[in-house]
């Protein structure tokens, strides 16, 4: 093959990933004759609400995130790792029900339960300090490594290490990081629902309730680009995404404020508050007897496996296609339209046998986190290896030479860890398996039907294996990082 | 000789502007002048990183600049090295030959003779992330010329050598180079780099040639 | 050592995820399909639209169709849209491209839209059975009630003092934080609430909720949600189906759970099946509404769905038959203007 087909086929693939990423609008685009904008009403006030929201969600998530990792650096024993970060990531696990009421039950003896912003905001929180807990302990070790032993050895105060090294030197990360919890917020769906009372806290609810109660797609798919249009504004102003290739062992544990060490806990704890044994034996005595139990287990297996391999294809394909500028950026800001629009998008495709609906909902999920996850985790990894490849390319490399040889060995890593976290929530997605494919039996929504029929212990308990499979499922993803890429 | 004719682009303030420019297609041409003057972005210019539609290289009767820069085969030593750190130094060279579908049997031979050169043997097993600037240096040379190109440019190879690893840098590359009778264009700044490996020398200042 | 390159390691990786995903999903059809009766062949098609609750899971869905596939020949396919509110956008965005032949789960706060927007088949259905509550509706040819139950307070008997006599009371300080209940525009529960209200005195129903407001303890998007607020103790009444008084009772076995009983009456929520005119096997499509309101059907949906049959003489020893009789009422569906006026109370 010669070059230039290689550019051909290259710019080709190239066209097909953005156009599968934005499927969803021209799907809509194709569907809705007649447009009609929003009135300010509609838009204006969730708009604004929805910024602030996920500014101050975002802020304090970095801040509560913080705080974990330096607790989290407080457990010095090695073997203490594993489940330090399942403690940490279980949050981010939990269906959002859940997580309202282990809230809602930390108020009930005391007092009316605050629902409104600071609600919605301090569940973000508590669903996401975590994650970013996990992310600060590997920007810390591969960005501050070196220095902190440098800065221990000279006998630095902390706060004087972060104020005047740490913060110089983590700036764009954190950023970055910022923005990606940003994201997720500004787009969050179920919380600001549950919790947010009388406002609307995100463009995501006004856009459902557009939908459901009027039916008005034009509007809601002009909002939902709307929120495109924005993430993508603060896409270009912030940084990108660093996630490092491997954990780089370097004493940071001087880092670690002891005093703080069982603080990472408390997100979980929060969560599992409502939690006692009269809830296990409830849930027990009330399970329902012909629960297709296992048909769920293999069909949320199935749904988690498949998205984090679609993801990885992904990846795989992007680095295959990449370097290219244009593509980069736009992958860089892009985020999908909301999960009722992007799930309704591809209910209007052909194709409605079951294992098709089973595929269509990999892809639904796919659609909406693979840009995230690229932007955070893969992207910097792939711009890392840009002059790499430029070489290898002038040798005369085949692409395929260039991917597994050069692009492979070395980011796998990311692209395994992204992959896993895509598999991680998508076994645990409620919303978009529900519009897409209500029928399946998930285990989340096994939960929600028993939450449906007066059974809420017995979902409860039903997190139990929904939660030890989520991890298997990530843990097969980031296990297999040292199979794949040695 | 080789001519490159039109090598022409417009930058923001910047300009390269060579009509017509004959490069030697044996021994070692130096390209020499003061940075800014366009060394790099001629280099980049000619091994085709950035596109130049009005360029033509006539390189023993046949045109480089119709082809894509993998079918010029040309082989290239960025300043930066740009070594595949994942890999051994060994894999490293080896990437190139199989890069041009030459079997590791069939390039055994030219291996051996470069590790003997290039003074490889004790670095050959290590990985690429673990070489000292000068075994690092004298491998990527070995892994752009592996493959027998019929052109070599070497950017400023010897930039991050201290005075007397580059005084044995340039003795190494020499001896290479006389035996592989390779035509190459060498960009630097250094004048000692010219008296000791160049036939020629070409001075280029604001994105012209001045003269041989 | 062997050395496996990286592309065939990433191969394996791939292709044994893949076949992952395959062994899991055929796994799974084996396991579903393993009840079918073999002679599913080559069968008609019948194409059902309902809500994932009704579908999935615990819900009664699943039993019913299994049920209706053993006698009618043919194979029914299921799919949802999210809740009763999304079921409708579906059902009208996919037009005659590929029409659904049953539509399960509307309630009637969505029959005049259901009507607007989709032209429906007239179905001859025998009503001469029916409870008195659902025979003494007008009679529509078109949407057939298939469960019913009238809404009102559930609550704690050890934990509420005297609960509320009249729907005045329950404006009293005492009160003050302890009920749940549910946006109007999300939940149905919630609407039939609001329309409740509006029955009773729609000109001052605004004045009604002001002095509600510092009452509720929480007003949420969806049913399962305010009920989970009770289940926790977060809020002493909730407003829910008197028929959930039929799981606490009978499957939790506690007394403890009573209902409120108004003598204004109660709204009535009353599920509906029909069959849209585009119907591709319109014969099946009636069929299996009529099975719906025969008793093996109805029987499934009380144990499942937790609501009343429309079909006489099936509640008798149940517990059902032990749930109190509410007094009902005819509730006026809120208008969006009525909306509003709930979102001025509510929403400032």
């Amino acid at each position: 093959m010669t070059g230039t087909t290689f550019s051909s086929t290259r710019a080709l693939l190239r066209l097909a990933i953005a156009t599968t990423l934005v499927s969803p609008y021209l799907i809509w685009l194709a569907k809705i004759s007649a447009w009609q904008w929003p009135t300010l009403v509609e838009w204006a006030s969730p708009f604004a609400n929805a910024l602030v929201q996920a500014s101050l969600s975002a802020f304090l998530s970095l801040g509560m995130g913080f705080v974990l990792f330096l607790a989290a650096q407080g457990w010095r024993a090695p073997r203490t790792r594993p489940f330090l970060e399942i403690l940490l990531l279980l949050p981010n696990l939990v269906p959002p029900l859940f997580v309202a009421l282990g809230l809602l039950s930390l108020f009930t003896p005391w007092m009316r339960f605050p629902y409104g912003m600071g609600a919605v905001v301090g569940a973000h929180v508590l669903i996401n300090a975590g994650l970013v807990a996990i992310a600060f302990e590997r920007l810390v070790q591969a960005r501050l490594g070196g220095v902190i032993e440098a800065a221990w050895l000279l006998g630095t105060s902390r706060w004087r290490f972060w104020q005047q090294i740490g913060w110089p030197l983590l700036r764009q990360d954190v950023l970055s990081l910022f923005l990606f919890v940003f994201s997720i917020c500004f787009t969050s769906f179920t919380l600001p629902l549950l919790l947010a009372g009388e406002q609307t806290l995100t463009l995501e609810v006004a856009i459902l309730d557009l939908i459901r109660l009027q039916g008005r797609w034009d509007v809601a798919v002009i909002l939902a680009t709307t929120q495109t249009l924005a993430l993508l504004l603060f896409a270009l102003l912030l940084p990108g995404g660093f996630w490092p290739s491997r954990a780089v062992d370097r004493t940071v544990g001087f880092l670690g404020v002891a005093g703080l060490k069982w603080l990472v806990v408390l997100p979980t704890l929060i969560i599992f508050s409502g939690w006692s044994v009269g809830i296990v034996t409830t849930g027990i005595r009330h399970w329902p007897g012909d629960l297709p139990l296992l048909e769920s287990v293999l069909t949320t297996l199935g749904i988690g496996l498949g998205t984090g391999l679609l993801h990885l294809m992904g990846f795989l394909l992007l680095a295959y296609v990449l370097p290219h500028a244009g593509l980069n950026r736009f992958l860089n800001g892009y985020l999908a339209p909301s999960p009722v629009i992007t799930g309704f998008a591809l209910l209007l495709l052909p194709g409605e046998s079951e294992e098709i609906q089973l595929f269509k909902v990999m892809v639904a999920i796919t659609l909406i986190s693979f840009p995230l996850l690229y932007r955070w985790i893969v992207h910097s990894a792939l711009l890392s290896l840009r002059q790499q490849i430029q070489t290898a390319y002038l040798m005369g490399s085949s692409f395929s030479q260039i991917l597994f040889e050069i692009v492979w060995p070395q980011a796998a890593p990311q692209m395994l860890r992204a992959s896993g976290l895509a598999a991680l929530w998508s076994a645990g997605d409620f919303g978009l398996t529900g519009i897409v494919a209500g029928q399946l039996n998930t285990l989340p929504l096994l939960m929600e039907s028993l939450i449906n029929s007066y059974r809420l212990e017995s979902a409860q308990l039903l997190l139990v294996p929904l939660l030890l499979l989520s991890l298997c499922l990530y843990g097969l993803f980031v296990g297999s990082i040292r199979y794949v890429s040695r | 000789m080789s001519v490159v004719k039109n090598l022409q682009r417009e930058y923001s303030g910047f300009s390269i502007d060579i009509p017509h420019w004959e490069i030697a297609d044996t021994g070692i041409t130096a390209l020499i002048g003061p940075s800014g003057a366009g060394k790099t972005t001629v280099f980049r210019l000619l091994i085709g990183l950035e596109p130049c539609p009005s360029l033509s290289w006539i390189f023993k009767g046949e045109d480089l600049a119709l082809l894509s820069p993998p079918e010029r085969r040309l082989g290239v030593v960025f300043q930066s090295l740009e070594l595949f750190p994942h890999m051994t130094a060994k894999q490293n060279i080896l990437f190139a030959a199989r890069a041009r579908n030459m079997s590791a049997a069939s390039v055994e031979p030219r291996l051996q003779e470069l590790v003997q050169d290039l003074r490889l043997e004790a670095c050959l097993l290590r990985q690429a992330h673990l070489l000292s600037g000068g075994e690092a240096q004298r491998v990527a040379l070995a892994r752009a010329v592996i493959a027998q190109p019929r052109f070599l440019f070497l950017d400023e190879p010897f930039s991050a050598l201290d005075t007397k690893l580059k005084v044995e840098a340039r003795d190494l590359v020499r001896r290479v180079m006389d035996r592989l009778q390779i035509p190459t264009l060498l960009i630097t700044h250094d004048p000692d780099d010219i008296r000791a490996l160049a036939q020629a020398a070409v001075e280029i200042h604001n994105g012209k040639i001045l003269g041989t | 050592m062997v050395k496996v390159e990286a592309r065939t390691r990433i191969t394996l990786f791939v292709i044994f995820g893949v076949s992952l995903v395959f062994g899991l999903l055929f796994g799974r059809q084996a396991y579903i399909s393993k009840d079918l009766p073999r002679e599913l062949y080559i069968q008609k098609k019948l194409r059902v639209l309902t809500y994932s609750t009704f579908a999935s899971g615990a819900g009664p869905g699943d039993q019913i169709i299994a049920e209706f596939q053993k006698t009618c020949n043919c194979k029914v396919e299921v799919q949802t849209a999210g809740d009763a509110g999304l079921l409708l956008e579906r059902l009208r965005l996919a037009k005659d491209n590929l029409p659904y032949d049953v539509v399960i789960g509307l309630d009637q706060n969505f029959l005049e839209r259901a009507r607007q927007k989709i032209q429906w088949r007239e179905l001859a259905v025998a009503r001469d059975n029916w409870v008195p509550e659902i025979a003494a509706l007008p009679v529509d040819p078109v949407f057939i009630p298939f469960d019913w139950s009238p809404l009102t307070f559930i609550y704690r008997g050890n934990q509420a003092e005297a609960p509320p006599k009249q729907l005045q009371d329950l404006l009293e300080p005492r009160f003050k934080n302890k009920l749940a209940l549910q946006e109007p525009r999300s939940s149905s529960p919630g609407m039939q609430f609001f329309s409740w209200i509006l029955s009773l005195d729609g000109q001052n129903s605004g004045d009604f909720l002001r002095a509600l407001k510092p009452n509720v303890a929480s007003l949420s998007p969806s049913w399962a949600f305010s009920y989970g607020v009770f289940k926790n103790s977060q809020a002493d009444y909730v407003f829910s189906y008197i028929t959930s008084l039929a799981f606490h009772w009978g499957i939790e076995q506690d007394r403890n759970y009573q209902a409120v009983q108004m003598p204004e009456g109660h709204p009535l929520q009353i599920e509906f099946a029909a069959v849209p005119a585009n119907c591709r096997e319109c014969e099946l499509a009636e069929a299996f509404v009529k099975g719906l309101v025969e008793p093996e059907a109805q029987k499934v949906i009380m144990q499942k769905n937790f609501m009343f049959p429309v079909l006489q003489g099936l509640v008798e020893g149940t517990i059902y038959a032990e749930l109190p009789r509410l007094k009902v009422r005819t509730t006026p569906t809120p208008s969006a203007k009525d909306l509003s006026d709930w979102d001025n109370v509510f929403k400032h």
